[in-house]
């Protein structure tokens, strides 16, 4: 397995086929056709796919993709379902099969699968928060152009002209290194180079194309009049679009929403594109954007070997596409007992189990030998096999130097911080850890057994004070109760979040009386209820009371324990109850259910109007087409009946318009509904 | 003629006379009908989508069909309600 060794997926080479969109542009597409083979890359590509004649077919496949990519992309921006959309989505990837161009084949294919990798990431979050010892993580390139690698819960960033095949090494099939006697595992100096311009081109790529917005981005950078015609855009709509999509790739890193677990790997078939001399029969593995070719007689095909039934243990031999996720292990392996307790899946990558569906953990192989020294699990100094913390340890020291191209601050001879990314080397007798802000923050935030005990202990929640919270939670007075006597138990269930974002939930009007309800219980000079209650800062508030017991005894400053648990108390608030119900809510305002509910409005509004002119129709039926009726009964008789009849209107609208200016406009509009019915009435009436 | 023109035309203005202010009347009992209809049909959507946001026993899931086929039912009542007005506005001018 060599990193960069071969062309990746994407680069394809259509021969004589192949048609430069340059000289598409100018009008004479047959000049654009090479007889020599080049290889493309994947976006230039696209626009040449977009605007080549011969591929014109798949314009509106194009779109309708175009159109769906964009309503999961807002979508996921309003925290909605995208399912209906992903349902689309797969149906349209079902028809795939019957497009001819191999070429467009290949490239919407690899579009859906981008585009449903993000949706998984979308739908399984879970995936971003690994227990323990879950396994190492890489995150996308982060804006500062480096690449965070987590290792057991342990960040370590690195710029990413950094990242090179020392870094993926411990990816590589260790099993087959073996074998190998180590070929394979160590790239050359050539594909060091080519994977670093890779991760180079893909971080690139992602800015400028932010969040599965690269049929749009590339048509816009490119500004193919003809490619944003085809797709029924205009340039105003890829700036748009572009803005709106770089705050969602922005949102999203901020989230660690794009983690991916090293060993979840994306496996594409082989690609045999007609003509082709450039994409063989190999399987290209995905991992953080550098894609590794494996020739196909590589692979093992995946067998099984369930034992244990009767304990529903599964255990996977040889399994090639490893990812974090039981279940689409369960999926390569028909036969399976239903809900196995356990998988342990032994693929080239590690071991790694599953319990009831859910990953667990992973261990390396233990076949590592001397020869295998260098390797990130192997002890650089003795040569044998390490524990996998001492891996670890071994593998974080290798970040443990301050990066030279970054400023650094040294506070108390203990703590490095890069304050380019905020990152932070901290050492103490024992030991030396990497943080990066993420990586502080969560373990900030993470909430102990001990921190929940203090905020049991120190909230002391008076019944007023949780009922203002449960109302703010959204939870009906008639339910209060229920928690009323256990809210504390009922925060510690909850998960971690954003105070200032919970504080921000509370009404204003409802600030008030967490005020009227403090300044009683804890003496608060009313001074504070002074002013606009919107300029009261509430925590402080809170604050205050809190260092006035209610007993009249001043509570310590205990900014770790005590404060720290109100803040968790704040964080519980707004993740558990007030995330789900956002969550609940952008459910029910989805695009689609909108597009609904319009239906819904103006079909009502179509049948009630038509009900009420019925009626209305009816009314003046019964009174003025019986009234007409009789003067049709006593004016058919007279020879000038039009011209009395035109007379008596003439008088008649004459009247209405000298003396009864305001009702005419009443009066017209009346006669402009009466329409048809009463004119007719009449004609008909008159004509007998 | 003149006379009868004016006959006529007496009677045609007392015609309107008098089912000027039941025609105008009904057209606004109508126009209130619909409004009323259409701000209860809105209502009971957002009553009803804080009803479902709120009930946690509900599964995200399920949120979208429930609240379509809540709705639907609520339209089909509120449709025929308003049949009932209709009639019932008829009945009333009818009399008169």
């Amino acid at each position: 397995m060599t990193l960069g060794s071969t062309p990746r997926n994407g680069h394809l080479n259509v021969g004589a086929k192949l048609i430069d969109p340059n000289k598409l542009l100018d009008g004479d597409p047959s000049r654009g056709i090479k007889s020599a083979p080049k290889v493309f890359d994947a976006a230039d590509f696209d626009d040449r796919f977009l605007v080549n004649p011969p591929v014109k077919e798949g314009v509106n496949v194009l779109k309708d993709f175009d159109l769906l990519s964009e309503e999961i992309s807002q979508t996921f921006s309003s925290n909605g379902d995208v399912s209906s959309a992903v349902s689309r989505l797969d149906s349209m990837a079902a028809s795939f099969g019957d497009i001819k161009d191999p070429a467009k084949k290949a490239f919407l294919e690899k579009e859906y699968s981008s585009i449903k990798r993000e949706v998984n990431n979308y739908l399984n979050p879970k995936n971003t928060e690994k227990p323990a010892n879950s396994g190492i993580h890489v995150e996308y390139p982060q804006e500062d152009n480096s690449v965070i690698i987590e290792n057991n819960g342990i960040d370590t960033e690195k710029p990413v002209e950094e990242i090179n095949s020392d870094n993926v090494e411990i990816y590589t099939n260790q099993e087959n290194d073996v074998e190998n006697n180590n070929e394979g595992i160590k790239a050359e100096e050539s594909d060091e180079e080519i994977g670093e311009q890779r991760i180079k081109e893909f971080n690139e790529r992602k800015k400028q194309t932010g969040f599965m917005g690269k049929i749009y981005n590339t048509a816009f950078k490119q500004q193919n009049a003809a490619a944003l015609d085809a797709l029924g855009k205009t340039m105003s709509d890829m700036e748009k679009f572009n803005k709106l999509n770089g705050n969602n790739a922005k949102d999203l890193e901020n989230q660690n929403e794009e983690t991916i677990v090293v060993n979840s790997v994306e496996v594409v078939t082989p690609t045999n594109v007609e003509g082709s001399a450039v994409v063989e029969n190999n399987v290209i593995d995905s991992i953080n954007g550098v894609e590794i070719v494996t020739p196909v007689e590589e692979i093992v095909t995946p067998t099984t070997g369930v034992i244990n039934q009767e304990n529903s243990v599964v255990i996977l031999e040889n399994t090639i596409t490893g990812n974090e996720n039981g279940a689409s292990v369960l999926e390569q392996i028909p036969n399976l007992p239903i809900d196995p307790k356990a998988i342990i899946d032994k693929s080239p990558f590690g071991v790694r189990k599953y319990k009831n569906g859910d990953f667990v953990s992973e261990k390396p192989i233990q076949s590592k030998t001397q020869e295998n020294e260098g390797m990130s699990d192997v002890d650089r100094n003795t040569g044998s096999y390490i524990s996998e913390e001492d891996f670890v340890n071994d593998h974080v020291a290798d970040y443990e130097k301050p990066k030279p191209r970054t400023r650094t601050r040294r506070d108390n001879g203990q703590v490095f911080e890069n304050v380019n990314t905020g990152s932070r080397i901290v050492s103490d007798n024992e030991n030396v850890r990497v943080e990066t802000v993420n990586n502080r923050r969560r373990q900030e935030s993470r909430i102990t057994e001990e921190t929940l005990e203090e905020v049991k202990d120190n909230l002391n929640l008076s019944e007023e004070e949780k009922d203002i919270i449960l109302e703010n939670l959204g939870i009906p007075e008639k339910d209060r109760d229920n928690y009323t006597d256990s809210i504390e138990e009922y925060l510690m269930k909850m998960t971690e979040g954003d105070r200032e974002f919970a504080l921000k939930q509370i009404p204003e009007d409802r600030k008030l009386d967490i005020l009227d309800t403090l300044s009683e219980e804890d003496g608060i000079s009313l001074d504070i209820l002074k002013g606009d209650p919107k300029d009261v800062n509430i925590e402080d508030v809170i604050k205050k009371a809190r260092l006035t017991s209610r007993r009249g005894e001043t509570r310590p400053k205990k900014k770790e324990g005590f404060w720290g648990g109100v803040e968790n108390f704040f964080d519980k608030i707004r993740s558990n109850s007030r995330e789900s119900l956002l969550r609940r809510e952008a459910r029910l305002e989805s695009p689609a259910l909108k597009r609904k509910l319009e239906e819904m409005n103006n079909d009502v509004e179509s049948k009630i109007g038509k009900l009420g002119n019925k009626s209305l129709n009816f009314l003046w039926d019964v009174t003025l087409g019986n009234t007409f009726r009789a003067i049709g009964d006593g004016i058919k008789s007279k020879k000038d009946w039009a011209g009395s009849i035109g007379e008596a209107v003439g008088s008649l609208i004459g009247r209405y318009l000298s003396n009864v200016g305001d009702i005419f406009e009443v009066v017209f509009g009346l006669v402009g509904v009466l329409g048809k019915k009463s004119w007719r009435g009449v004609r008909k009436l008159v004509a007998k | 003629m003149p006379q009868e023109n004016n006959n006529i035309e007496q009677q045609i203005i007392d015609i309107f006379n008098k089912n000027e202010p039941m025609l105008l009347s009904s057209a606004k009992e109508v126009g209130k009908i619909k409004e009323k209809v259409l701000a209860d049909f809105k209502k009971a959507q957002i009553d009803i989508k804080e009803a479902l946001v709120k009930d946690e026993t509900i599964d995200e899931e399920d949120l979208e069909d429930i609240y379509i086929k809540s709705l639907e039912e609520v339209k089909k009542q509120i449709e025929y309600n308003a049949k009932l007005e209709f009639s019932a506005l008829i009945e009333k001018y009818s009399k008169n």
